[in-house]
């Protein structure tokens, strides 16, 4: 049954009549103008602009809205922040979309066990100043300081602390359609603190990890964070393959010597370099970025390996010492601050700040998406598969034409998996070529899975195809728990876990 | 932007919006909230970002242009915040920058009759008056003291033809100023037709046809304009090099710049102070976001005796926009609640006195302080009690 049925059958004024009265009128929004904000993002997928756009702020007006859509079986979108680039949050039904925006607040910062309760809405721009404050760190993303730490969290993130703390969630509060509620930590104990996921009892923490928003609505949660400590490090190193840069950073990760550290393809670095001139106009790549991404111009190396170190002093010039032998053993070399200076300032400042400062980089490193079309493939894989994927992948996407091509990678979890990013920047006006990169990724993941055991990074590729497919007897097990706690279906439809919904 | 431009060709820029709402704060670790709409109703719609989207769907025809569209897109203060901080929009084609984006869905909605016929009206007598005014021009009309004017000048004070009477108070400060200074001076005016406002709030059409027959760029050539209004100046400084081919920049002084000049090289001397007055600056956003001048009035405050500084929490490029733009037409109250947000901060403060440097600031804070008028004044006219 779709929405548009639902809706004009009960009559949407009544609906939205009923929606002000439980939350306030200021929290329902049902003018065109603002809906048909909530119709698209950036990628491809098709524009389907919300019958309400539903601002709570806070768990009370969740619950409300969710009792009113479980009613009349209306579908809802949930969006803690709203920044990704596949359609992750645009309805595919209109029904309502559950913006959580306003729940910004960071409840509790708990020096002493190391973690903090942080609503959906919280930025990582407030969330990483309001850490500072403290001596206090958290797993930051590359996406922009306006994405949330939550929203990125729950989908299995890549961030700064990924190599050794791969999930920085520990305790969620979680709303369903009939109003009740449940915190899956060790919150569920009346007087505990949330500083244990799991235990005495299942990780139903994990169960909302990577659901996308279909079996609930998370409204609180508790998330890992780190002290600041006495040192901090960025130590860079070049390599001309990526196999010996997997190498090393298997090396060196096993080792204990990195917080993090990530594989840096020179079209992504040098993409950095994107020049803008003083009085506006257009930016211009530097010119080698057109060049085949597996054959980089003389004097810029292949792969740059930034690793992030931190401790006492003292560990850290032991460290620098312990990785100038371990790049040596694989072939690589030291790149010096200097050298990495000329070769990318604007990336150099980016991991200053990414991983010196512990926030993200500011607004001047997404000049780059003035260059086109962000279009990404993801994947992850063990490592020896890996290197196979990297050199079937960047050909592949170079084959259409599409420039420049770019990608990082980095291990996660002390490299027991790889994960690698790929993506260019399309003219958003060139359809054919969209529609081929569109093309091109879906036999990508069709390969990467099926020749190199890989597995796909979100639950869709960038055709809208949603993986669950390929494994029934997950999507069997996933269906039954999606019918107990959502039983009419209404939430995140998108996601397509069962087509059917009461009538 | 060029006045040619049209709706469909910010396509590729507004579809790159990533939806990262960094153009409604301030920069890391601040984070204050600085766009006046989003402050008023968070929701994504009310924010650069939002408009950008709107823009889209308007192109999409997802979107009907009606009077609710425009309504919002003249509730926006204009504030440059989202010009100021957003690194998206201005490196996609065409490469311009947000708020140029709302002036080109401004100027869509004039010419759909979206806007009142009184605010048409009032632009139709502005041409009219603009006319009469030029017509019966004569030499120093500007009530430029006679020891400084000099027709001939390098130096013209550019001067607002409705600030003659509606602004005299600054006015008159400004020419006393300069009096003290003694640098010859010669002068030109609007006329009365207020360039800024037509590009802003979209008679773009009206502004070309002014352009064509009546602006003489050759005049200007060579000469060094002095502004007392920023957004005047950010005109001249930014537009005018878009919208107009062949414009050679000139040289451009905001009156601040120029009195701190002047009071560098000795031209103009502070008097003994003997209280001390606690003063905070407010940033007026189009000479601060819009010509980056933040430190020319914090310069000449640290030079005069007694005067203790103190900032507002939002200042310089995190500074928050006094509202005098803001229209109510979207949001009941919008204009008065921006005015009181910023006028509540300066009360946190503890200062005696607020100062400005762009007339439209003044004229708001004092319209919202009826009873305090003292509090607020423009930069000039404490200059000109200050100095001798």
């Amino acid at each position: 049954m779709k929405i548009e049925r639902a809706l004009s059958e009960m009559n949407e004024k009544m609906i939205y009549g009923e929606l002000k009265e439980a939350i306030g009128e200021n929290k329902v929004k049902n003018k065109d103008i603002v809906l048909a904000t909530y119709g698209s993002d950036i990628s491809v997928t098709p524009y389907q602009k919300p019958s309400y756009v539903i601002l709570p702020e806070n768990k009370e007006d969740v619950k409300e809205v969710l009792q009113i859509a479980n009613k009349y079986k209306i579908p809802v979108t949930v969006m803690s922040g709203g920044v990704n680039v596949i359609g992750l949050t645009i309805p595919v039904e209109a029904g309502i979309l559950l913006d959580l925006h306003r729940m910004d607040k960071v409840l509790e910062i708990n020096t002493d066990s190391g973690y903090a309760l942080i609503e959906p809405g919280v930025t990582f721009d407030r969330f990483t100043a309001a850490l500072a404050q403290k001596g206090f760190r958290c797993q930051v993303s590359t996406a922009p300081g306006g994405s949330t730490p939550l929203g990125n969290y729950l989908m299995r993130p890549s961030g700064s602390l990924s190599n050794r703390h791969l999930d920085p969630i520990l305790d969620l509060e979680v709303v369903f359609p009939d109003g009740s509620e449940v915190n899956t930590g060790s919150s569920q104990f009346p007087t505990a603190g949330s500083f244990l996921r799991y235990g005495p009892h299942p990780d139903f923490t994990g169960l909302f990890c990577c659901s996308f928003g279909t079996l609930g609505v998370v409204t609180k949660a508790a998330v890992r964070i780190y002290p600041i400590n006495e040192s901090n490090r960025v130590h860079l190193a070049a390599f001309d393959n990526y196999e010996s840069s997997v190498k090393y950073v298997k090396d060196i990760v096993n080792n204990n010597i990195p917080e993090h550290c990530i594989i840096w393809c020179w079209t992504h670095y040098m993409a950095y370099e994107i020049t803008v001139p003083p009085q506006g106009g257009m930016p211009s790549l530097p010119p080698k970025l057109k060049d085949n991404p597996k054959k980089p111009p003389k004097g810029i190396p292949y792969n740059v390996v930034t690793t992030f170190m931190s401790g006492y002093e003292e560990s850290m010039v032991t460290n620098e010492k312990i990785l100038s032998k371990v790049v040596q053993k694989y072939g690589g070399r030291v790149l010096s601050k200097e050298e990495a200076q000329k070769l990318s300032p604007s990336m150099c400042s980016a991991w200053k700040e990414l991983y010196e400062e512990y926030h993200q980089p500011r607004m001047e490193g997404t000049k780059k998406y003035g260059m086109g079309r962000y279009m990404a493939w993801i994947v992850n894989a063990e490592p020896k598969d890996i290197v196979k994927i990297e050199s079937f992948a960047v050909d592949r996407l170079y084959s259409t034409g599409a420039k420049p091509v770019c990608y990082y990678s980095m291990p996660f979890d002390f490299g027991r998996s790889m994960f690698f990013r790929l993506f260019t920047y399309v003219d958003s006006k060139d359809k054919e070529l969209t529609e081929q990169v569109q093309q091109i990724f879906t036999e990508m993941y069709d390969t990467a899975m099926r020749k190199y055991n890989a597995v796909p990074f979100r639950y869709r590729g960038v055709t809208g195809k949603i993986w669950l497919e390929q494994t029934p007897e997950f999507y069997q097990f996933y269906k039954k728990i999606k019918k107990a706690l959502d039983p009419n279906n209404m939430l995140n439809v998108n996601m397509n876990i069962f087509q059917e919904r009461s009538p | 932007m060029k006045l040619s431009t049209k709706l469909e060709d910010v396509y590729t820029a507004v579809s790159k919006c990533l939806r990262c709402s960094m153009c409604t704060y301030s920069e890391w670790p601040d984070n204050y909230t600085i766009c006046p709409m989003y402050l008023y109703d968070k929701c994504f719609a009310y924010s650069g970002g939002g408009l950008m989207y709107i823009a889209k769907s308007l192109i999409d025809k997802q979107l009907n242009f009606d009077s609710k569209v425009s309504d919002l897109l003249y509730t926006c203060s204009g504030c440059l915040a989202c010009d100021d901080i957003c690194e998206i929009i201005p490196n996609s084609e065409p490469y311009v920058r947000p708020f140029d984006i709302i002036r080109l869905m401004r100027y869509e909605a004039v010419k759909r009759g979206l806007v009142s016929d009184g605010r048409m009206r009032d632009i139709q007598e502005q041409i009219q008056k603009y006319e009469e005014i030029i017509s019966s021009k004569k030499e120093n009309t500007l009530g430029i003291p006679k020891k400084i004017y000099n027709n001939n000048a390098d130096k013209i004070l550019f001067v607002e033809w409705s600030f003659l009477t509606s602004q005299q108070k600054i006015y008159n400060s400004v020419l006393r100023v300069l009096e003290k200074i003694g640098e010859p001076i010669a002068g030109i005016s609007d006329g009365g037709l207020n360039l800024p406002d037509l590009y802003d709030l979209g008679y773009w059409e009206q502004m070309e046809d002014f352009l064509a027959t009546k602006f003489d760029i050759k005049g200007l050539k060579g000469k060094e304009i002095i502004f007392i209004n920023p957004h005047s100046q950010e005109f001249f400084v930014h537009r005018f090099p878009e919208i107009i081919s062949g414009y050679e920049n000139i040289k451009s002084w905001h009156i601040s710049e120029f009195i701190l000049d002047a009071l560098q090289k000795g031209k103009l001397r502070m008097k003994k102070r003997s209280k001390q007055i606690k003063v905070s600056y407010h940033d007026p956003c189009y000479l601060g976001r819009g010509l980056g001048i933040y430190d020319p009035p914090r310069e000449i405050l640290s030079l005069i005796d007694g005067v203790d500084l103190v900032e507002m929490e939002r200042n310089r490029r995190n500074s928050f926009c006094c509202g005098a733009r803001a229209r109510d037409y979207y949001f009941q109250d919008f204009s008065k609640k921006t005015t009181l947000e910023r006028l509540n901060e300066f009360k946190k403060t503890g200062a005696d006195l607020m100062l400005t440097a762009c007339p439209y600031c003044q004229v708001i804070f004092q319209k919202m302080m009826p009873d305090t008028k003292n509090i607020v004044k423009d930069l000039t006219e404490f200059i000109d009690e200050t100095t001798e």
